[in-house]
């Protein structure tokens, strides 16, 4: 291990800063005070040309050192570091600085603390007085780091001219955007603004050139919405409060993985789910098996072109059959539910399995959530969400579990936006359209006709990172700078603004969308606002518009400085609870006019495909970022690619094994895919992920995989990704698909331990084997710390964000797809998938799955060379420098938690380096590596308890996984503290070790997996003890 | 009434005439098949180097080793070569002390096939490492960097300590063996310079009747030393497996089982060899009799059952133990992905040598020569199963994998067969290859009016 956390923290203790160090609190830039003009240069990150470059480089220098000098396994690192001669005040070289800041991604958003060293951002950790994500983050969030150093991120603006872009300096492109400006027909196009100050300055753009802002989002909410005004009159995005509902029924909804707000809603799944008497229960109703119903107590396999029917029936069975809710009068609606009579058989679902849903649903009235949206549902009209509307309304949801407070604001981009853009650009109405954000010539399908129309702009402006797809047809494209570069902020929810500070120096010659603005603006000879640039604009806004108006209460009511400085340290403003954000419980009144909306969905000859989205490449975005594209799907576990879901019975029908590829038709569009045999896929449906086949985006993300928006129709402003029309056929041809996990049965084996809730609260360790073991070695001992993990398998939900977060933190290298074909993962953390039950509708369970740092570790006894051995407090150590690499570790570690470096894979360029945690060592190749429970943060907590003189507290050191966990699924603490959660999680009855009768005595309980239904599948339990 | 023996030396020879045989291959200019066969395994060996150069320059990964398989080739064949090595100190130094007459003709190039497959073998630990600069770490020894020391707790640690004193006592055992016949060849030389070297090599060896005197007792000595040695070697290259906690490794029969197939290997190989030298160089065959060769078949056949009683005995240890982990590991070898792999070893190991109940197969060269090539196939592929198969899939499904055999897999295991050969080669020409002190006294075994030793 590195010792750079051990610099002498008390020597430089600044008595401005209460604590440095620690990821409770972290400094605002502005903060400090009395600071020199050399920290005022390093601090004012816009002007490039102006001076302080050579100390910015001593700076990287600086942190590329400490990364090298922390490295000793890396031989002959023989590189000169200096130190600082006169030390910037807030910068301790090896100890990390903590700044408040905020993503946004296409609609989704939290709030972050961002980890820097020396001025290097190295990690992205959730805010946890963020009352979005509470200090959770998504896989896709943690990717965002690699983001910011993708080496294929252009350095400057550029000229493109025939696809191929030109160098050109920024005066020559302001001058030629402003001239052009200047003829008016303007036009922005850009994904949602969560931003309501960059929202404000466009519209003061837009408002000097009559220009018109169009929003769009790949992954937009834009049918809830619709859904909404047309039910109940208001075009907004509910909150939906999954942790109120005790029934949850999802309509091909992958609330846990991929829609709106996954994050939050894990965590309040996850909230519902601690087995008992209030334990919640989830029903799926799916096409394609996602990660939602994947953590289903009782799934049911339903055609995209069932969807309605299946809210239908269930409206069917509560109003006409069950004769419940205020609407049984009403004869208009009887009628309309008549025509769903006998859905269940339809479905081909069990007649009592229905009716018994149906039934619970009206019981749990109130405490019950219909959840539908999402890329698998838009089917190109209103009809599931009107329906899903009025069942919730039917159910008394509206007011509870779906709360019209604090509506979600960062979902604004609309379908109809762009089509409306498109029919302007086509009727020539539109001669300068900036493109901000969004990259729609990858996205939209091929008959919205958007690059067509696109001729007819005189000048298109991308403010993309990279000439990607878009930048590609673009005239010019002036580079934003990356959001970690760039201030900002955010208004996720309403009445809940966020800030986003920038945390690093632009890397290249880029520029913020809304210095582009005021400088074209000014350009063209009108001025947007009395200051000069964006910062000072922000400052302004927040100052005038949301200071004035909620008077920084709770922030330091006393000046604006204060109130500014409070918002940069906790990084968000929450004034959610002022009535002026509506009230909760508010009852809206369903238009029952809305139902007419609802149309019988017609079949489809063949199969029905199906478009999704992935927890890792999303819409495409960061198909760049490698760790996402290395990130095994949770469902799948196939990295690297995507391909057609087909299930198993259709596979064998077609005669189609795993890998084979298939050409894929879809109207008049083809695309050719290999197949994966998925189970739990229904056998009428073909599911593929979209956010692959990426042309523009880069060395990683080029041509990996197909682009599945291909197959999309795009209708006009409401489009269909689901239940669209297919066939496949052979081609004969085969492509290899890579996973982590060839295997997806347990073998009877008790690894995942399952029980029902009455089994639980019956006897709450049902389903566990104790073991009697016999030892004649009384053990280690462990005077001071016994470090320890526990593992709740009812909470976690696979969504993998544990994984790219221990990537982040603990440096670990991607290999790419031929290795990992190989079984060459490096992950250090895995999340095992098992199935159980039948291969048509299988039940899932997950298991993360890590070094289990055993008290009788197998590895620790057979190295030759003493290269991992055990710590006085119960860490299993790997001392890379030392390891020779003969493997026998890995042989011997029943988990097989080890990961070997077979070739050199730390060698990485600038600026991928920049990324590396230089409190963790890369490692060499021939070295073998593995989870270390984050030894460098229980150092860090140690040491920060010692300065303090205080003893360390339970929760002071929290590992990488579980500070992400969205679910806090994942425990870790000292299990010698009597009162720390960790001890109390060990006397659980519900905490196994996982091989417990193999006798390693690991160091990680599992908590078991319990479900909410009747029985079992494929009790482990029963078919064999192990 | 006594049995006659079979006279070892088919032709009655004299004195001279015996050291003249023997000396032969030596002091003659090399034939072309020779030359052929140099070059050829010459060529394998420069090969082998160059594999061995690129996966040093660019990782283990180039090899099929995987997660979560941890070990392969490098390690299945180390274990090949290593029993393979023990066929050789079997013959000179148990057979010695058994005070066994008909071993005298080929313990010579059954020592030298045990030094070559030992050294052979040596390499292989060397290169699978993954950081193979530093397994002078394996070492114990003073150091400055604490000092770090070894985990005497680790297999892999005995296992350094185990080949290396093997390596060093057959060799000096091998050597003080050819201390008299270099003398002879020193003696012979008509050539200054071959004269000065067989002179170093003979240690000034002038056949004094206290020289014999000092030389049987230090070579009694040796074999006394190298007898446990035989044992002990695979004894704990076994352990390497067997300490492990991995069901199929796991295994307290592995200790005898290992020890049991590297004689069969062994032996196998002897006869591989031996019929090469008898074409090669067909003087040999009055000393290297078919008396001999049925003899080793004996052996091999023998062994072969034990091993095949301890493939039997794991399985019913696996079913009677009630370990659902070790039933699968065993379940999963005769009937999984590998299951071709076992079946080769059991074919080659357990069925192939029956055909030696016919005393026609065991005297006849071209079914023995075949049946010593399965041998050797199948004991390859019995390493093969033990550390390939119990890795593939262990306690976790979700870690279950499959090896990744890759091109230098295959480099590296038929390279290891240049070095051996080309070392080999090279000793049947500037060594004596049959010890010409130990066959004259027994040249009147089985014939009239000699024997007394019998």
């Amino acid at each position: 291990m590195s010792d750079s956390t051990n610099t002498d923290k008390k020597s430089s203790t600044n008595d401005v800063r209460p604590v440095e160090g620690s990821p409770l609190y972290w400094q605002s830039l502005e903060e400090l005070k009395g600071w020199s003009p050399s920290q005022e240069e390093y601090l004012a990150p816009f002007d490039a040309e102006k001076g302080g470059v050579l100390r910015r480089d001593f700076l990287k220098l600086m942190g590329a050192s400490l990364a090298l000098a922390g490295s000793a396994c890396v031989r002959r690192p023989v590189q000169k570091i200096v130190p600082y001669i006169k030390r910037p005040e807030e910068v301790i070289p090896g100890v990390a600085n903590y700044y408040a800041s905020t993503w946004v991604d296409g609609g989704e958003g939290f709030g972050l603390v961002v980890k820097t060293y020396s001025g290097r951002p190295v990690k992205l950790e959730g805010n946890e007085l963020h009352p979005v994500n509470q200090g959770k983050l998504s896989a896709r969030a943690h990717g965002h780091i690699l983001n910011l150093y993708d080496p294929d991120r252009i350095q400057g603006p550029k000229k493109v001219a025939a696809s191929s872009a030109a160098d050109i300096g920024w005066d020559e492109l302001d001058g030629m955007v402003s001239a052009q400006l200047s003829k008016g027909k303007v036009a922005i196009l850009s994904s949602s603004l969560a931003s309501p100050t960059t929202y404000s300055l466009i519209e003061k753009f837009l408002d000097q050139f009559q220009g018109e802002l169009f929003l769009w989002d790949v992954l937009g909410a834009d049918d809830i919405i619709e859904g909404q005004k047309a039910s109940y009159g208001q075009a907004l995005l509910p909150q939906f409060r999954f942790d109120r509902a005790q029934l949850v029924v999802s309509i091909d909804t992958d609330f846990l993985g991929t829609v709106i707000s996954p994050v939050e809603f894990s965590r309040q799944f996850a909230s519902t789910r601690s087995p008992g008497k209030e334990f919640s229960k989830l029903v799926a109703f799916e096409s394609n098996l996602s990660l939602t119903g994947a953590n289903a107590d009782q799934r049911f396999r339903i055609r995209p072109s069932d969807q309605v029917l299946v809210v239908m029936g269930l409206l069917y069975e509560i109003i006409v059959k069950g004769k419940n809710s205020r609407f049984v009068g009403d004869s208009r609606i009887t009628s309309l539910l008549e025509g769903y009579k006998g859905v269940a058989g339809k479905l081909g679902i069990k007649e009592e399995e229905f009716s018994e849903l149906a039934n619970s649903l009206w019981e749990h009235r109130g405490r019950s959530l219909i959840a539908s949206g999402g890329l698998s549902t838009r089917s190109g009209n209103l009809s599931l969400q009107v329906a899903t509307n009025f069942l919730n309304s039917v159910l008394e949801n509206e007011g509870v579990t779906v709360d019209t407070r604090n509506s979600i604001e960062s979902y604004q981009g609309s379908y109809k936006h762009i089509s409306n853009l498109i029919q302007k650009m086509k009727s020539g109405q539109i001669s300068t359209l900036i493109i901000h954000n969004c990259n729609p010539i990858y996205a939209l399908a091929t008959d919205s006709g958007f690059v067509e129309a696109l001729k007819n702009v005189k000048l298109v402006v991308f403010t993309g990172d990279r000439v990607d797809e878009t930048g590609q047809v673009a005239h010019l494209v002036a580079p934003d700078h990356h959001p970690m570069e760039n201030w900002g902020d955010a208004e996720l929810r309403r009445g809940v603004f966020s800030i986003q500070q920038p945390t690093i120096r632009p890397l290249y010659k880029t520029r913020a969308f809304q210095d582009s603005l005021m400088v074209w603006a000014k350009g063209s000879g009108k001025a947007l606002s009395r200051e000069e640039n964006w910062h000072d604009y922000l400052k302004s806004y927040w100052k005038e518009r949301i200071y004035a108006k909620y008077g920084g209460e709770g922030l330091g009511a006393g000046s604006f400085e204060t109130f500014w400085n409070s918002v940069l340290q906790k990084g968000v403003y929450d004034v959610s609870l002022r009535e002026s954000h509506g009230q909760s419980g508010q009852v809206r009144s369903f238009n029952t006019n809305s139902l007419s909306l609802i149309e019988k969905s017609k079949s489809v000859n063949g199969y029905e495909l199906v478009l999704y989205s992935k927890m890792g490449v999303g819409d495409g975005k960061l198909a760049n970022v490698s760790w996402l594209q290395e990130l095994p799907d949770p469902i799948t576990k196939i990295v690297w690619d995507n391909y057609v879901n087909i299930s198993p019975k259709s596979a064998r029908k077609e005669g189609l094994s795993e890998g084979d590829l298939v050409q894929l038709k879809s109207g008049s569009q083809s695309v050719e895919l290999p197949v994966h045999i998925q189970p739990g896929l229904h056998d009428e449906v073909l599911a593929v992920a979209i956010g692959y086949g990426r042309t523009g985006a880069g060395q990683i993300g080029n041509n990996i995989g197909k682009n599945a928006f291909l197959l999309s129709r795009f209708q006009g402003g409401s489009p269909q990704f689901s239940g669209l029309e297919a066939q496949i056929s052979k081609t004969g041809k085969t492509h290899k698909l890579v996973n982590t996990q060839g295997h997806h049965r347990m073998e009877g084996r008790a690894i995942v331990v399952e029980a029902t809730n009455a089994q639980y609260q019956e006897k709450p360790d049902a389903g566990i084997h104790h073991h009697k073991i016999f030892s004649i070695w009384p053990g280690h001992k462990y005077p001071g710390h016994k470090w320890a993990m526990a593992i709740d398998m009812t909470k976690c939900t696979g969504c993998s964000a544990c994984v790219v977060a221990c990537q982040s933190e603990n440096n670990i290298q991607i290999v790419g797809k031929d290795r990992i074909a190989n079984g060459r993962e490096m992950q250090w953390m895995k999340i095992d998938r098992y199935y159980k039950g039948d291969e048509e509708n299988p039940t899932s369970v997950f298991q993360p799955m890590l070094c289990q740092h055993c008290d009788h570790a197998p590895c620790e006894a057979v190295c030759p060379v003493v290269a991992t051995s055990h710590s006085n407090e119960g860490l299993n150590e790997m001392t890379y420098n030392r390891c020779v690499g003969t493997r026998y570790c890995a042989n011997n570690c029943p988990y097989k938690a080890r990961r070997f470096n077979w070739f050199e894979y730390s060698n990485i360029n600038y600026p991928l380096t920049m990324a590396l945690n230089p409190a963790v060592t890369t490692r060499s190749r021939g070295v073998m590596e593995k989870c270390t429970f984050c030894v460098q943060r229980i150092k860090e907590g140690k040491n920060a308890a010692r300065d303090k003189d205080a003893p360390l507290n339970d929760g002071d050191i929290v590992t990488a996984c579980q500070q992400t966990c969205p679910a806090e699924a994942i425990v870790f603490g000292d299990v010698n503290d009597p009162k720390s959660r960790i001890s109390q999680l060990y006397k659980d009855s519900r905490s196994y070790k996982v091989l417990d009768e193999f006798n390693a005595e690991p160091a990680i309980r599992y908590l078991t997996k319990i479900r909410n239904v009747d029985h079992i599948q494929g009790d482990a339990n029963e078919e064999g003890h192990a | 009434m006594m049995i006659k023996r079979q006279p070892l030396i088919t032709v009655e020879k004299s004195l001279k005439e015996i050291t003249d045989d023997i000396c032969a291959p030596v002091e003659r200019f090399p034939n072309k098949a020779w030359w052929c066969g140099l070059l050829c395994a010459k060529a394998l060996f420069i090969y082998y180097l160059v594999a061995i150069g690129f996966v040093f320059a660019y990782g283990m990964g180039l090899m099929g080793t995987n997660h979560p398989v941890g070990w392969g080739t490098d390690i299945v064949t180390f274990v090949f070569w290593i029993g393979i090595g023990h066929a050789g100190t079997l013959i000179s130094a148990i057979l010695f002390l058994f005070r066994q007459k008909w071993r005298t003709s080929i313990a010579r190039t059954a020592e030298a096939m045990t030094v070559f497959a030992v050294m052979t073998a040596g390499i292989f630990p060397l290169i699978h490492t993954g950081r193979p600069w530093l397994d002078f770490w394996l070492i114990p020894y003073p150091n400055q960097r604490g000092p770090m020391w070894v985990n005497f707790r680790s297999p892999l640690l005995w296992d350094v300590f185990a080949v290396s004193t093997y390596a060093t006592v057959s060799i000096v055992f091998w050597y003080i063996g050819m201390v008299p016949d270099f003398a002879t060849i020193r003696d012979r030389a008509t050539h200054k310079v071959r004269k000065l070297i067989y002179g170093i090599l003979s240690l000034g060896w002038r056949g004094s009747a206290r020289h014999w005197s000092h030389y049987e007792m230090v070579y009694m000595i040796l074999a006394g030393l190298a007898t446990p040695l035989v044992l002990s070697v695979h004894t704990i290259v076994s352990f390497d497996f067997a300490v492990s906690g991995l069901p199929g490794w796991h295994t307290t029969i592995f200790p005898p089982y290992f020890v049991a197939g590297a004689i069969f290997s062994g032996f196998g190989m002897v006869v591989t060899l031996m019929t090469l030298v008898r074409i090669g160089f067909p003087s040999f065959k009055q000393y290297i009799t078919l008396d001999h060769m049925e003899v080793i078949n004996k052996i091999i056949m023998t062994t072969g059952m034990m091993v095949g009683y301890a493939y039997a005995s794991e399985f019913f240890i696996a079913w009677y133990s009630g370990n659902p982990y070790e039933t699968y590991a065993f379940v999963n070898r005769a009937f999984g992905p590998y299951a071709w792999s076992y079946w080769i070893m059991v074919s080659c190991n357990v069925l192939i040598p029956q055909i030696f109940w016919f005393k026609a197969a065991r005297r006849s060269i071209p079914i023995m020569f075949v049946v010593s090539i399965f041998v050797n196939i199948g004991m390859w592929f019995e390493r093969f199963v033990i550390t390939v198969t119990s890795l593939h899939r262990d306690f976790l499904p979700t870690n279950w994998g499959q090896y990744a055999w890759t091109m230098w897999d295959t480099s590296i295991l038929f390279g290891s067969f240049g070095m051996f050969l080309t070392l080999f080669l090279i000793y049947l020409r500037i060594f004596p290859a049959i010890s010409i002190a130990e066959v004259k006294p027994v040249r009147h075994v089985g014939r009239d009016g000699g024997g007394h030793h019998g």
